[in-house]
């Protein structure tokens, strides 16, 4: 058992590192994309629904004369702009941002810079930035954790002995007892992310049953599709399970000018903002409203309508009526993803995310320090060979990744904004620099190159106010003057980290070797 | 807010009851050790606080949100205890 837990917990522990790094950071996925387009303002929220009438309105008319063919369009209403889409006659797409008092149209794009903002972290954490085969190896290691948190518990022994004890500054015993409080104290919260991070891609683990029913091999790709027979069925399940009767048809001709009505009776039926309405290819409208209490983490679904009959009315519809067990896995990943619970559950889940970050860093420099003290000679006379891939892996792993995330940030401001393809270039310098740092881990002694990589992460940390400065005039005095406190808290999140960078960095280029 | 800070509390002096009717932390914080009915009263009052943290969560959200939170909650405020612990014995 502790065999497994060491060897297990060393080789999937750097990737493990990785993953939950940017698991961590993508927490605040949403202050980091405000902070990297540079227009703090991204999510205006949604709009109040006394002007939802007024704003179907502004965009009803914007409708009728750009695109008076289409057959298929959404409109988005926000406090801020009206997002529009549509299909004209060849199938083409397009799209227009209207202001919603005015309709004056609106620039396209919201964002001051192209580019990925927090959804690097976001699509790394679960892909490695590799498609399928991203996900399946983020899976496996996910595994991993799993079984090395139970063999762990096994191998710990005196877990409510040594439950609060930490004694610092005693060498192999320090690191150990570090290990133990940061996974112990935590456990409740590794075994919830790591389980609920796979059910999230369950149809991946378990594809049987999508592949026998609809014929789609892979399960993944029957979710990520939008039109698939698997959809198509679940749709019809949902049909079902609401027992409506048949929907009375729409007049041949629906007067776009209704809508606006609609929006208001829909506002003053359910008291709730009116999120937009949406045609169809296959001719249903639908109306949807902004779900209610974004805080319980089982909420009310959000209300739907459909719009039917002549003259067209409003019929509360689910667009899919999930079942029982797809609403528990709807359950789980709002756990996982902590889209519940406001700005408490984000502090709570980023807090526990470093702990486990923690717990996976001190349980791979365990490994080096117990083996500095004698060599385990697992390797014969390569050992000593093993042992310097096995830390240059681990300074990669551990404070590499670090590196690469605080200079993906500093790519966002200094890689032109007009540069073609830039959004690509922040994430090509994100993995540029993990790369780099395995390098210069390879080449550098391993104590050097920990305090130097803890070092610079630190530098670039403590820095980023003033590289946002000097690019965009922006600073984190500014974002508090002006109430962009998302924003802000990305500047000071980074100088508290860059701040316990600096005092890792000095105190391992202080140890004794 | 109000509720959070009350759990966060709460879930504070209970790890520290339960950490002080330990004979090891006795002596790392009060430089002796209690009297095993001290100690059995302090575990009590521990685990009493510990279960009573989670109340004002689920008052305020409800109870599957407030238990969730709560799990995730009480973990940062252990830490806390051991650092103010580690701290205290140097």
């Amino acid at each position: 058992m502790s065999g497994l837990h060491t060897w297990g917990g060393l080789v999937f522990g750097w990737l493990l590192m990785a993953i939950f790094v940017a698991g961590t950071i993508c927490v605040f996925n949403g202050p980091i994309t405000a902070w990297m387009s540079g227009n703090p303002e991204r999510e205006p929220g949604p709009l109040p629904g006394e002007q939802a009438a007024q704003a179907m309105t502004v965009a009803v008319q914007y409708l009728q004369q750009a695109a008076p063919d289409t057959h298929e369009w959404m409109i988005q209403l926000t406090k801020t702009r009206l997002n529009l889409q549509w299909h004209d006659a060849d199938d083409v797409e397009h799209t227009a941002s209207l202001s919603p008092t005015t309709g004056a149209l609106l620039a396209a794009e919201d964002s001051l810079r192209d580019t990925t903002g927090g959804w690097n972290f976001v699509g790394f954490h679960y892909g490695l930035h590799a498609g399928l085969t991203g996900i399946v190896l983020v899976g496996f290691v996910t595994m991993a954790m799993l079984v090395a948190l139970v063999s762990g518990i096994i191998v710990h022994k005196r877990i409510f002995k040594d439950f609060f004890t930490l004694r610092l500054f005693k060498g192999q015993r320090s690191w150990l007892d570090s290990h133990n409080i940061a996974s112990v104290l935590t456990l409740p919260f590794l075994l919830m992310i790591s389980y609920s991070g796979l059910v999230i891609f369950q149809g991946v683990w378990m594809p049987s049953s999508i592949a026998y029913h609809y014929g789609m091999p892979d399960g993944l790709n029957a979710e990520l599709q939008l039109t698939s027979p698997y959809w198509e069925a679940q749709r019809e399940a949902g049909q079902r399970r609401q027992a409506l009767p048949p929907a009375p048809p729409l007049p041949a001709e629906m007067p776009l000018s209704a809508l606006p009505a609609l929006a208001q009776q829909a506002w003053q039926r359910t008291g709730q903002p009116v999120e937009g309405m949406a045609r169809l290819s296959d001719g249903r409208l639908w109306l949807g409203m902004v779900a209610a209490d974004d805080e319980a983490l089982v909420r009310a679904e959000h209300i739907t309508f459909r719009v039917v009959g002549d003259p067209p009315q409003l019929r509360q519809e689910s667009f899919y009526a999930f079942s029982e067990a797809e609403d528990t896995r709807g359950v789980i990943s709002v756990l996982h993803e902590a889209r519940f619970g406001g700005w408490t559950v984000s502090w709570l889940w980023f807090l526990c995310g470093v702990a486990g970050c923690v717990m996976i860093a001190t349980g791979l420099v365990l490994f080096t320090v117990k083996r500095q003290q004698r060599s385990a000679n697992e390797f014969g006379v390569a050992t000593p060979q093993v042992y310097r891939l096995i830390e240059a892996l681990n300074v990669a792993s551990v404070a590499g990744i670090c590196l690469a995330s605080i200079a993906y940030l500093w790519a966002n401001r200094i890689i032109p904004v007009n540069m073609p393809g830039r959004a690509d270039w922040e994430i090509r310098a994100f993995l540029l620099v993990w790369a780099a740092t395995l390098l210069h881990a390879l080449l550098r002694p391993s104590q050097r190159a920990w305090a130097e990589q803890l070092g610079l992460t630190a530098l670039l940390c403590l820095a980023l106010p003033l590289l946002n400065f000097f690019t965009t005039g922006d600073w984190f005095g500014r974002y508090a003057m002006q109430g962009h406190w998302a924003a802000f808290g990305v500047e000071v999140v980074a100088l508290t980290c860059g701040a316990l960078f600096i005092l890792a960095s000095v105190k391992v280029a202080r140890a004794r070797p | 807010m109000m509720a959070v800070m009350t759990s966060f509390l709460l879930s504070l002096s209970a790890w520290l009851a339960l950490a002080l009717a330990m004979q090891r932390h006795q002596r790392d914080v009060l430089g002796r050790t209690l009297p095993p009915p001290r100690a059995r009263l302090l575990r009590r009052i521990g685990w009493l606080l510990l279960i009573a943290s989670v109340l004002p969560l689920v008052r305020h959200w409800d109870a599957l949100t407030g238990v969730s939170v709560w799990g995730a909650l009480i973990s940062p405020m252990a830490l806390v205890v051991v650092l103010a612990i580690t701290a205290r014995s140097g």
